[in-house]
Order: structure tokens, then C-alpha cells, then sequence
């Protein structure tokens, strides 16, 4: 079987700047993959194409088996595909609970002719309303449910956003610094939550970061970027041998 | 005409980031300003000048200390200052209504006695003639001087061009804004005493031009200055010449004239929201945001 | 001349009634969902044009009588016609006024549509609330140009109430009040119950976050035609009921001031909520009304104050202490609507039930 998702000769300009160039790679189904590499390389750049956020110049994103290149980025989500922002992409004046519970897909009660109808809908809300319940608590942060997103911790922010996305029952999520601004403790907590999401159900990962070490002990890969290109594609144990890699990230 | 209002947006919006529609009633203070001053000094139109561009500038000013600066401090998003720009404007108005009815200063037109200078056959060029146009270069090209010249048109462009950049490298940005809203008010201001000289004068004119004023100033890109004159001449014309060529041509009535900007307008921000930067090379020099 | 306290009250509710409606839309579409609908007027005027289009052309059709051109020539003779028809004939004025509220509510949601995909194209924020306000003037302008749909700047009189039959006129006033009335509190609990749906968590999700919104498989752009269509139904239907109640459709009556009208009651009541739309419309339309008494109790003791002037700085000052202090407005949004925590509650409750 092909991989989950496929990246043939990305390229992304912007203006004269060319951000991503040439970028191809592929992640298999189940993997935790990482995507390292200094600031201004791209990285943030790439997850925005695959998501749907921005259009690429060139190239091709392929996605269980379709063709998402250019997709807008609601039906990249129903096809399976999550992402998380680099600054929490929370809505801040909403509840723990009401974030997790909009991602749902074909909720009833969001349609404006069903949603004045109760009885249409509230079966549904009721069950999702404990799924969303049992989301921020496998994330531990259940007892947060019915305050805003915006008197959360940075750390809490983080895992809510994890916990929102799970809603979307996706294939794979796209994370962008998911441990950005928070506690190193904090931070090991969040990619073994990481970890028990993929075993448990199966979902694939795509994962930005700057903990290295943090990274390279959860990862099944990592892909690294430099200026827009790819320098290497390799396990992390040969990323960390790898003179090229070094020479970027440590000078020597 | 049209160009020192626009202009006054322009640095608005693109310094202050705030569409302000009370910039409407800038223009009208000035005026009135104007009128009163002419019924003290008739025959000084400098001084009526000044005193206009004083008043426009106090009330920029005052309704910045007052009300925006605090809105600004709370995080208000752009709706609620446009919708607090709207709040002042009626403010402004209503209260200049009150003092043109207790006062009897209606639709009057600001005294400068009148002189023939030049007649050319049909070509007449008289006092206010002489003093509007080379008053409104004369502001067009200080403005300009200013901009590009000194510390603080240098710090304005900062901001322009990115706030949170420029409150890094260090510009005192309240003081920069307080700056740049008298600036505003005080071209406004003249701007309504010479459209005072030219016309006349009551409460609502501001109002009535303010969006053939957004026109302009969306015609130009919001950004540059040489593109905002043009866009303010190109305004005019349209509102003038294009309307009797419709009505000649096609029977198109003049009442459907004050629409001509509104559709500039929308159909600008619809399809060249840059408006008319980048169109030609010579634009680029009066710009705000490099 | 005494005030008659009764028909003051009558007309009172009668335009609560309307400014509440036109409210609840504004209140949906930029409280809840973030639109900032600065061309409010232009919607309740295609109701109000559609009024001037159907009592003028559709009831003599309905009535079965020759059509006779409302403006120009035949102006008094066709305003007679129509007169007549309303006063003889209950049900056809009745068929009459359903078929005109069906029309501008589906040519309300269909333009409020339009105008939201709009906003697509739109590179700044601000940018759509400018180009809503100057759509509706340009509306404004061509129909008061244009002499096909309600005479151009004459307007159209004569439009009669569906309770005109009755000849006390007393009686059909409140009889048209209450038909208001009920219209509102319809409007109200069907608003109230999409805040408290899904539907309204989707959109204060859209009004927080569109980009993240649409990353969570929303539509945003759809989800926005949505509301805007539902907004601008109600607010055609407010503006047949706005043309019924003056009698008279003329395109004066709908310009920016009374779009910011409706700012204000929406601002001062509180966004996002529609208890806070209605109680806005409440106490600005009572403020009108006082301001309007005093200014007649003032002019007959000599005193020669334009009143209307106090009443737009009052609206200022008030639309700029509330958006400096309480700019959430006198009844802020809830934040527990939906059903979701009582699904929660009772689940906690039953589980502390079974350990006891
Ligand atoms: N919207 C944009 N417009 C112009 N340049 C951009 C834009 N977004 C990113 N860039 C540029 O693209 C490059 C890559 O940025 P980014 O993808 O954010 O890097 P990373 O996430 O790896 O730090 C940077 O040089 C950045 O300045
Ligand atoms: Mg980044």
C-alpha cells in the first residue's frame, strides 16, 4: 500500500522569496514522522500548503490516495487531515468544551434549518457532549470544561487543541510546535500523549519542532529543512550522526 | 479640493490604522472655524486659513485624547473604533447644527471680498481662485517635506509600515500619533475653509463629502500620496465630466450622480484593492509603506 | 392637545416591535456571527420598495381591477384605487400583505447573500463594512432616481395596514401592533434558539477565528451567506411592517442614520445576545419618543430648540460610553447556551447518584 501522504516538487514563492523549493517526501500510515530545521526554513510554510491554507506555486499533495493540492482547507479536514497552529489556534472566548465539540463532523444542529428544532438534534448533542468530555479528560484537563479557552495555561492550551482535534476523528494530525512556550515537564507529557493517540488509534503525525531531543525520542523519522529544501530524510539516530545535519544546526 | 481631505485619510489610516469617518466633521469644524474668523477678520483669508487648520487639528486631537486613544489601549477591534468614528462624527455635527441654528449661520459662504484678477475671454481668475489653489499646493508640498524630511514623517512612515516593528526600534508611538492626528485635523480643517471660500458652509458638508473622499483615498491605494491626489482629481472628474458625458450619451440623470464615487469605491476595493499604486513607476515616490 | 396615552403606547410598541426585528437581525449577524452589516438600511428597504412594488401593482391585480400607473398623471387616482381596495376588500389586503412579506424576505436573503460572498474578495476587515454602507447608498440612489419602482424621489402614499378594513382607528392600529408584536416574539424565540443550538456555536466560532474555523471543516464563506441571509429575511420583513406603519414608501427613510440607529441598540443591549437586541430597541425607541414629546412640550413654551439635534448627540454619547465601558453591552452574551452543559450536569449528577 502508498503512503498516507505524499509531497512531489512542493514549491511555494512568495514574491521573489522562494520558501519552500522542491520539496518531496512521503509519510506511511501510523508513522510519527518529525519536521526540524533553523527558523525561516520553511517548515511552517510547508504544513500551511498541505493544509489547504495556502495554494502552492508548483507541485503536488497527495492524500489517502487523492489529490488535495489547492483543496480548501475545511474539505482537506474531512478528508481526514488536522492541523494544529503555531500559536494556539484556539477560540479564546469559547469554552474548553464548545472548542472540542466544533470540529464534529455532520453535526445535525449546525444546520440553520434543523438548529431551532431540539428534538432533532439533541440526541446527538448529548452523545457528542460526552465524547468531547471524555476528549479533555484522556488530555487531563476535564475539570477545565466549562472555562474560556483564554483562562487556560499555555500548557492547557496546547492539549485542548489536541483534544479538538481528536473530535475530528482524523487520520493525521499536522502539528506545528506543539510544545511551543511550554514547561519542559509539560512538554514530555504532551508527546507521550502524542504516542498514546498513534497507538491507540492509529493516527499518523506530522510534527514540527524545536526539542530536539524531546522529538527525537517519539519519532519513527524526521525530515530535515534548510532554506526551503529538504537536507535529509533519515531515522533519528542517523539524523543525529549526519555531518550535513550537524553542520547546519551546530556550525561545525 | 478633495486632495487635502483624501490626503488627511490616507495618513490615517495607513499611521493610525483607523478607517475614522468623523474625519467627515474635521473638515466641517474648520469651516466653521473659517466662517467665524471671516466675520471677525474679513479680508485676512492666511489667518482664516490658520484659524481653520487650528480648530480641525483641536478637534483631531481632542477626540483622539478622549476617545480613540482609550478604545486603542482596550483592544478594540477595528469595528468598534469605525463605530466610535461614527459615534464622534454625530457628536461633532449635531453639535455644529446647534450652533449654526442658535447663531443663524446656515449654508453661508465664508466672505473674502472678491477681485477680479485676470479675464481671459471665458477665463476668469479671481482672488479666491488665486488663494485656493496655491494654499492647497502649498499644504501638499510641506506635507510632503515633512514626511520625508524629518524625525518625526520618518517615524510616521514607521509606523505605516509596520507598527509592532516600529515600536521595537524605539519610536514613541502615542507621541507619534498625537502628531499625526493634528496633522490630520489641521489639513482638514484648512481643507473645509477653503472649500468654505469656494462654496459654502453648513453642518452637513462633511458629511456629504466624506465618501467621495474614502473614494479618493481608496482610488490611491491608501498609501502613497502623489497616488492620492490623482485618485482625488480622478474623483472629481468622474462626479463632473464623466457624469455629463452619461448624461449626454446615454440620458443618465443627474440625480444619480452621487453615486459615482460609491461605485468607485466598491468596485476598487472588489478588483485592485491596491488601487492605483504600481500602476506607474512615478507613484511609487510619494509613498508611505516601502 | 393633550397626549393620548393610549395611542402613544400603541405606537410605541408598533415601532418597537420594527426596530426590535431589524435588531435581532443585526444583532445575529454581527453579535453572534461577526458581520458588520453597515448596510442594515439597504435591507429593510427592499422590504420597504418591495411594499411600494406590490400594494401599487400586485393589489389592484389581485382585486381584480385595471392597473392603473402610480406615478405621474394617475398618481391620485391609482392611491384611491388602492385606498379602496384595502378598505372593501380584508382579504385580498390580507393575501396582498403575505405575498409582499414572502417576496422581501426571499429577495432579502437572496441580495444578503450576494453581499456576503463579497467579503471573499476583501482584503481588509473594514473594508466589507464600507462596502455594505456604500452599497446601500448607491441602492438608495438609484431607486430615488429610477421612477419604475416607487416613483423615484415622490415615493409611493397610500400604503394601508392589512387591519385598515376596520374603520375604528383605534382598533386597527393595536389590531397592527399585535400582529407586530407576535411577528417579534416568532423572530425572537427562532433567533434565540439558533444561539442556543450548534448552529450558534459554529458561528461565534466563525466571528473569534474564521482561518481556524474553516482548518476545522467549516465552510466559513457558506456558513456567512447563511446568516447573512437569515438577517437580511428578517430585516425585508421588519422593512414591509417599517413602509405599512409610516403609510408611505419613500427612499428618505433609510439611509445611514438609520443604519446606526440599529448599531446602537444592538451595542448598547448587548452582542451576541437577543434579550440585549430587544432591550436596545426598547430604550432607544423610548428615547425617541421622549425626545419628541419634550420637543413639543418645549416649542409650546416658546422655547425654539431643534430637539432631533440633542436626540443624535445623546445617541453618541451613548454608543461611545458604552463601547469605552461596557462593551458587551447591558445584557452580555451567555456563555453556557448550549445544551452541551446540561448534558454534562445531568451525567455528573447521576454518577455521584450511583456511588450514593
Ligand atoms: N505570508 C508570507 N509572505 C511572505 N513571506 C513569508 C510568508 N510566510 C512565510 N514567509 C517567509 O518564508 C520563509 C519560511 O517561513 P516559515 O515557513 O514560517 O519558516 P519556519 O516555520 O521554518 O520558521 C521565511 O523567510 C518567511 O519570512
Ligand atoms: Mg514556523
Amino acid at each position: 500500500m502508498s503512503a498516507l501522504l505524499q509531497l512531489r516538487n512542493i514549491r511555494k514563492d512568495f514574491g521573489g522569496l522562494r520558501a519552500v523549493d522542491d520539496v518531496s517526501f512521503e509519510v506511511e500510515r501510523g508513522k510519527i514522522v518529525g519536521l526540524v530545521g533553523p527558523n525561516g526554513s520553511g517548515k511552517s510554510t510547508l504544513i500551511d500548503v498541505i493544509s489547504g491554507t495556502i495554494e502552492p506555486t508548483m507541485g503536488q499533495v497527495i492524500f489517502d490516495g487523492r489529490d488535495i493540492t489547492g483543496k480548501p482547507p475545511n474539505t482537506i479536514f474531512e478528508y481526514g487531515l488536522s492541523r494544529g497552529f503555531q500559536e494556539p489556534g484556539l477560540f479564546f472566548q469559547m469554552t474548553a468544551l464548545d472548542n472540542t465539540l466544533l470540529p464534529v463532523k455532520n453535526q445535525r444542529g449546525e444546520r440553520p434549518t434543523a438548529a431551532p428544532w431540539r428534538r432533532l438534534w439533541h440526541a446527538q448533542e448529548e452523545k457528542n457532549a460526552l465524547e468531547a468530555h471524555n476528549a479533555l479528560a484522556r488530555m487531563e484537563i476535564a475539570a477545565q470544561y466549562d472555562k474560556l479557552a483564554s483562562d487556560l495555561s499555555g500548557g492547557q492550551m496546547k492539549l485542548l487543541e489536541m483534544a479538538r482535534a481528536l473530535m475530528g476523528s482524523p487520520t493525521m494530525m499536522l502539528l506545528d510546535e506543539p510544545t511551543a512556550g511550554v514547561a519542559p515537564k509539560l512538554a514530555h507529557n504532551i508527546f507521550n500523549h502524542i504516542n498514546a493517540l498513534n497507538k491507540h488509534f492509529g493516527i499518523t503525525f506530522l510534527i514540527v519542532e524545536h526539542r530536539l531531543e524531546l522529538l527525537f525520542e517519539h519519532v519513527d523519522a524526521v525530515i530535515v529543512m534548510h532554506m526551503g529544501s529538504i537536507l535529509a530524510i533519515d531515522t533519528p539516530d542517523a539524523i543525529t550522526s549526519n555531518a550535513a545535519v550537524r553542520e547546519v544546526y551546530l556550525g561545525d | 479640493m478633495y486632495a487635502l481631505m483624501a490626503l488627511g485619510i490616507t495618513l490615517t489610516v495607513s499611521v493610525i490604522k483607523l478607517p475614522n469617518f468623523a474625519h467627515a466633521e474635521y473638515i466641517t469644524v474648520g469651516a466653521y472655524a473659517a466662517l467665524i474668523a471671516s466675520q471677525q477678520f474679513p479680508g485676512n483669508p492666511l489667518l482664516i486659513i490658520v484659524i481653520a487648520g487650528t480648530a480641525g487639528a483641536l478637534a483631531a486631537l481632542i477626540a483622539h485624547l478622549t476617545v480613540f486613544r482609550a478604545l486603542e489601549k482596550q483592544r478594540s477591534s477595528t469595528y468598534t473604533l469605525l463605530l466610535a468614528s461614527f459615534a464622534v462624527g454625530l457628536i461633532l455635527r449635531y453639535s455644529l447644527f446647534i450652533l449654526a441654528d442658535s447663531t443663524n449661520l446656515f449654508d453661508r459662504r465664508i466672505q473674502v471680498s472678491l477681485q477680479v484678477l485676470l479675464r481671459e475671454g471665458s477665463l476668469i481668475i479671481t482672488n479666491i481662485f488665486a488663494w485656493v489653489v496655491p494654499t492647497s499646493l502649498i499644504l501638499v508640498m510641506l506635507l510632503s517635506l515633512l514626511l520625508n524630511h524629518t524625525p518625526i514623517g520618518r517615524d510616521m512612515r514607521a509606523m505605516a509600515n509596520n507598527l509592532d516593528l516600529a515600536r521595537i526600534i524605539g519610536v514613541r508611538v502615542e507621541r507619534v500619533k498625537n502628531w499625526t492626528w493634528m496633522l490630520v485635523g489641521l489639513l482638514a480643517g484648512s481643507s473645509g475653509a477653503l472649500w468654505g471660500i469656494y462654496s459654502s458652509v453648513s453642518p452637513l458638508m462633511g458629511w456629504f463629502a466624506i465618501l467621495s473622499v474614502f473614494a479618493a483615498a481608496i482610488l490611491g491605494g491608501m498609501s502613497s500620496f502623489t497616488g492620492t491626489i490623482l485618485g482625488a482629481y480622478l474623483v472629481a472628474f468622474s462626479e463632473n465630466t464623466v457624469m455629463q458625458f452619461l448624461n449626454f450619451q446615454l440620458g443618465v440623470d443627474f440625480s444619480f450622480k452621487p453615486a459615482v464615487p460609491f461605485i468607485i469605491i466598491i468596485l476598487i476595493l472588489l478588483f485592485r484593492p491596491q488601487g492605483l499604486t504600481g500602476l506607474f513607476d512615478f507613484l511609487r515616490r510619494g509613498e508611505l509603506r516601502r | 392637545m393633550n397626549i393620548d396615552a393610549g395611542a402613544t403606547l400603541t405606537a410605541l410598541l408598533t415601532l418597537f416591535g420594527i426596530y426590535g426585528l431589524i435588531a435581532l437581525s443585526l444583532n445575529l449577524e454581527y453579535g453572534v456571527a461577526g458581520i458588520p452589516n453597515f448596510g442594515k438600511a439597504l435591507f429593510v428597504s427592499i422590504g420597504a420598495y418591495t411594499t411600494g412594488v406590490t400594494y401599487t401593482r400586485l393589489l389592484p391585480l389581485l382585486a381584480g381591477q385595471e392597473a392603473v400607473s402610480p406615478c405621474g398623471m394617475t398618481l391620485s387616482t391609482a392611491l384611491q384605487l388602492r385606498t379602496a381596495i384595502m378598505r372593501d376588500l380584508p382579504g385580498i389586503g390580507f393575501v396582498n400583505f403575505a405575498v409582499t412579506i414572502a417576496i422581501a424576505m426571499g429577495v432579502g436573503a437572496v441580495v444578503g447573500c450576494l453581499m456576503s460572498y463579497a467579503a471573499l474578495r476583501l482584503r481588509q476587515e473594514w473594508f466589507l463594512a464600507l462596502v455594505l454602507l456604500v452599497g446601500s447608498e448607491i441602492v438608495r440612489i438609484f431607486v430615488r432616481g429610477y421612477e419604475p419602482i416607487i416613483c423615484a424621489s415622490n415615493g409611493v402614499s397610500g400604503i394601508a395596514q392589512p387591519f385598515f378594513f376596520i374603520r375604528d382607528a383605534r382598533l386597527n392600529s393595536i389590531m397592527f401592533m399585535l400582529l407586530i408584536l407576535i411577528m417579534l416574539l416568532v423572530v425572537y424565540v427562532y433567533v434565540e434558539r439558533l444561539v442556543r443550538s450548534p448552529y450558534g456555536r459554529l458561528l461565534r466560532a466563525v466571528r473569534e477565528n474564521a482561518e481556524v474555523a474553516q482548518a476545522m471543516g467549516k465552510n466559513v464563506a457558506q456558513i456567512r451567506a447563511g446568516v447573512m441571509a437569515i438577517g437580511s429575511a428578517i430585516a425585508a420583513a421588519a422593512g414591509v411592517l417599517f413602509a405599512l406603519n409610516v403609510g408611505f414608501v419613500s427612499t428618505n427613510d433609510y439611509d445611514v442614520a438609520l443604519t446606526l440607529d440599529i448599531w446602537v441598540m444592538v451595542v448598547l443591549g448587548g452582542l451576541g445576545n437577543p434579550r440585549g437586541a430587544l432591550l436596545g430597541a426598547l430604550l432607544i425607541t423610548l428615547l425617541d419618543r421622549f425626545t419628541g414629546i419634550a420637543a413639543i412640550q418645549l416649542n409650546r413654551t416658546g422655547i425654539a430648540l431643534e430637539f432631533n439635534y440633542f436626540r443624535y448627540i445623546l445617541l453618541g454619547v451613548i454608543l461611545l460610553l458604552m463601547l469605552r465601558f461596557r462593551p458587551r453591552g447591558l445584557l452580555p452574551e451567555r456563555r453556557h447556551a448550549t445544551l452541551a452543559y446540561q448534558a454534562l450536569e445531568s451525567q455528573a449528577a447521576e454518577s455521584t447518584g450511583d456511588r450514593g
